[in-house]
């Protein structure tokens, strides 16, 4: 990412030039900005094809919006939360529930007293296994608010804080729901990539 | 050693992410540590949802769109009629 959209002078001043109607500093703001928020929304929606329309309708708010921009956060997380109400409209639009939840993956795998349930077991997974892969097709099953939360959290250079506002949750809420897709995609890949790829859990 | 220590695994479940995030304050770091060192239940769990928080902490977010560059002048175009006044 550019300079241009990590600096708040710089942001102020981009956005500034963008809503004054100069070309530059839009194809400037549109391609610094474009991967990103592209590889958001795919890895978000799933649909390559989606996810480019969702990225231009974003882009297009973004510029048409760009008079708005105060520097109050940076440009990057204002951006994102324009992108995130495009991806929001899509997925209603697609008849799910933007807002669906998932209950702790684990929580039912313990005893009363607090220990694993007898059959529960774990082995190191195998170190050969292409465990990217694995966990990124582990994610796309995920409740969309744990995918987002996980992509959202790999953005470079956005704060935990920043990404709580742009899900419109408190911090602690956004660390349970980070710490339950991690969960689920530890299980998930655990079937995938344990001995046998599958045989990792005895439930 | 406290023999609840053993037992303990539900709590140690579920400060893996502070943990890992380092937010874990330094008592509870140590219990932790002791209940890892006591179970290997825990102990291959956690080392599993480490590889999936560092997996999933670094991915690469950036992707370029097949056809980016129509993207982009798709949505300049788009800008600059929605600049024009209306006539």
């Amino acid at each position: 990412m550019p300079d241009a959209t990590s600096d708040p002078a710089a942001d102020l001043a981009l956005a500034r030039r963008v809503a004054a109607g100069d070309e530059a500093a839009a194809a400037e703001l549109v391609r610094a900005l474009g991967g990103e928020l592209y590889g958001y929304a795919r890895k978000v929606l799933g649909d390559p094809v989606q996810a480019e329309d969702v990225l231009q309708e974003a882009l297009l708010g973004i510029l048409r919006g760009a008079g708005g921009y105060d520097g109050r956060v940076r440009l990057r997380a204002w951006a994102f939360g324009i992108l995130r109400h495009k991806i929001t409209d899509a997925l209603r639009r697609r008849g799910r529930d933007p807002l669906a939840g998932a209950a702790d993956p684990e929580e039912d795998r313990f005893q009363a007293d607090g220990s694993w349930q007898k059959g529960v077991t774990f082995q190191p997974w195998d170190e050969n296994a292409e465990l990217m892969e694995i966990v990124r097709r582990c994610m796309e099953d995920l409740p969309h608010n744990q995918r987002e939360a996980l992509v959202l959290r790999a953005v470079q250079g956005l704060s935990t804080r920043e990404a709580a506002r742009l899900l419109e949750v408190s911090e602690a809420n956004l660390r349970q729901i980070l710490h339950r897709a991690r969960a689920a995609v530890r299980r998930c890949a655990d079937q995938k990539a344990g001995p046998g790829a599958g045989g990792g859990e005895a439930a | 050693m406290n023999p609840r220590i053993l037992t303990r695994c539900r709590e140690s479940y579920r400060v893996l992410s502070d943990w890992l995030d380092g937010r874990l304050g330094r008592a509870d770091r140590l219990w932790l540590r002791g209940h890892l060192l006591m179970c290997q239940k825990c102990r291959h769990y956690a080392a599993q949802f480490r590889k999936v928080h560092e997996l999933t902490t670094g991915m690469e977010v950036a992707e370029t769109p097949a056809d980016f560059e129509r993207v982009v002048a798709a949505v300049l175009d788009a800008w600059r009629r929605s600049q024009r006044p209306a006539s």
